[in-house]
């Protein structure tokens, strides 16, 4: 009990820090902050196909790029913001869902290319329809009445509550039996099956749901830059970034995404300060080696770290 | 009525039939051996009852209703649990949550995960396995892997188990707790469709045994009845040693 009381009054000071903080740094460690939230909110979503279901969904920016065109589209036609910032989970996850019958019959890298093509179609698609989405012009959307700082302070706490969210989220499947319908059929399908786990429909909720948390953050990313283009909405180093992100924190796990894009953003942050030039190179190395040496992620070995203390007697 | 009903089932890969015209019937409290020699299609006819082979022809029917062409979870859901030979444990789940998945989504549908922890405990300590239960599944002897295929189909709480060479590799002490095992649950009213090589263990546990050959059923009859029946005898060791049996019958016969 007391190390599970530690840990919880560890994350909500935590948590209190992340609240106050934009009172306290500036505008640059501001941005930062919030696109690790965003990150790790992406890696969140892969965390709950790739950890959980074992379906290697790397075109996951599919959503991300579609829940910024929803409210890129939704705000640029006058929808208030709050209307535009639901519309988009709700979309991705419609999408997943009609997209995730067919596509989630493919097995293993199978369904990995299936997801990168859908990223590409997606893309494509934009830029052929045009009209209100802007094509390949781009979409620039209509300026706020919010000043710039305002607006960044906005986002930071949509993005920090978006995170928040979708660790509740994984906590409550990581109990849930959608949660263990899911582990189990990402070591047997069939095994699963014939104990009366329908498949089909467990791992299509996941993509569903794997897609509304990057959908969110997909949205609130585009009011943020308010300025929408295909290639960087559909950007697939997105989806690979948040992927290094849960594998170094640990996928699987509730924490294991958050700390990885944690340490993955900050550390890259240092890096590309200090050599401007290499800084991919050296990063790159680092997340090799990170891999490498701890391929159950960050989490997994902090907690080795922790002694387990025995019940008494 | 019976509580299984398979009628002229048939199942073709390509140009090889691994079943054809396949019907046999299993009634309410009964333990039915499915044996044939290797090839013969009992774990095919297994795959067929569970729905995770669909037939070409034929159909099945378990309490009443036609199976044919249900998705395999849907028919677990009705009351039929079954094991794999190669066994198919759930990697990233204890031993403990690998049986709880049975009471989770089976007939009785547990939504809450401390109740079905301890449904699966309680299927644990029956196949004598709560000593690992907190276990990772890969850190289990194949015998033990066998258990556990069998507390989880415990934990569903079926009306019918089809079990696939549960003994298959095991030690004689072990075929022996099985065994027990089997009739138990058995008794405590559970039906089971066997399929296994061990012909002990069927002949102790089987009230009657369906026995295929190249896809055909070859007899039907009880294990004493079988065990006599020249046609086995010719399936299994071959025309010569039947002739050779059938001569020297009075003196030898089969215990």
């Amino acid at each position: 009990m007391p190390l599970r009381l530690a840990r919880w009054s560890g994350l909500a000071l935590a948590l209190a820090l992340m609240v106050a903080a934009p009172l306290v740094i500036g505008g640059y460690w501001l941005r930062i902050l919030t696109s690790i939230y965003m990150y790790a909110v992406v890696a969140q979503g892969l965390n709950v196909i790739v950890g959980f279901a074992g379906y290697h969904a790397f075109g996951n920016v599919v959503f991300f790029g579609l829940g910024a065109y929803i409210v890129g589209v939704a705000v640029t036609l006058g929808a208030p913001l709050a209307l535009a910032i639901v519309l988009a989970p709700i979309g991705a996850m419609l999408a997943a869902a009609v997209l995730g019958w067919p596509l989630l019959r493919l097995k293993g890298h199978y369904f990995a290319i299936a997801t990168v093509a859908l990223n590409l179609a997606m893309n494509d698609l934009i830029i052929n329809v045009g009209g209100v989405t802007g094509g390949a012009e781009g979409l620039p959307m209509p300026l706020g009445t919010l000043a710039p700082e305002a607006l960044n302070e906005l986002v930071y706490f949509l993005m920090l509550g978006a995170m928040v969210a979708s660790a509740l989220i994984v906590l409550w499947l990581s109990r849930s039996p959608l949660g263990y319908a899911l582990r189990a059929l990402k070591d047997s399908a069939l095994g699963a099956e014939v104990m009366g786990i329908n498949t089909t429909l467990a791992k299509t909720l996941a993509w569903a749901l794997s897609a509304g948390m990057t959908g969110t953050v997909g949205g609130i990313w585009g009011y943020w830059i308010n300025f929408l283009e295909p290639g960087s909405a559909f950007d697939i180093g997105i989806s690979v970034n948040g992927y290094i992100m849960m594998l170094v924190g640990g996928m699987g796990t509730v924490l294991g995404p958050v700390i990885g894009a944690f340490f993955l953003e900050t550390v890259s942050t240092i890096i590309w300060g200090e050599f401007i030039k290499v800084h991919l190179l050296i990063l790159g190395l680092l997340i090799i080696l990170v891999v490498m040496l701890l391929p159950e992620g960050l989490l997994f070995h902090f907690r080795r770290l922790v002694p387990r203390r025995k019940a008494a007697p | 009525m019976a509580l299984l009903e398979a009628a002229g089932i048939g199942l073709r890969f390509g140009g090889v039939a691994a079943l054809a015209d396949v019907s046999f019937a299993v009634e309410q409290g009964e333990v039915l051996g499915l044996i044939g020699p290797n090839g013969a299609g009992k774990t095919t006819m297994l795959n067929v009852i569970s729905g995770v082979l669909p037939p070409s022809a034929g159909r099945v029917s378990f309490a009443g209703a036609i199976i044919t062409g249900m998705r395999p979870h849907r028919i677990a859901k009705l009351g039929i649990a079954r094991t794999f030979q190669i066994v198919q444990p759930f990697g990233q789940l204890t031993v403990r949550e690998n049986v709880a998945i049975g009471a989770m989504f089976s007939r009785r549908r547990i939504p809450h995960r401390d109740e079905a922890l301890a449904r699966a405990q309680a299927a644990l300590e029956r196949v004598g396995l709560s000593a690992r239960a907190e276990h990772s599944p890969r850190q289990l002897t194949l015998a033990e892997r066998k258990q556990l295929e069998l507390a989880r189909a415990l934990a569903m709480e079926p009306k019918l188990m089809l079990l696939d060479e549960v003994m298959a590799g095991l030690n004689q002490a072990e075929v022996g707790r099985i065994v027990a095992l089997i009739r138990e649950i058995n008794q405590a009213g559970l039906t089971i469709i066997m399929v296994e090589h061990v012909m002990k263990a069927i002949m102790a546990a089987c009230h009657r045994i369906v026995v295929l050959h190249f896809g055909r059923k070859i007899a039907d009859d009880t294990p004493e009845g079988v065990v006599g029946n020249a046609e086995v005898i010719r399936a299994y060791l071959g025309d010569r040693f039947a002739e050779r049996h059938r001569s020297r019958r009075g003196i030898d016969a089969p215990r």
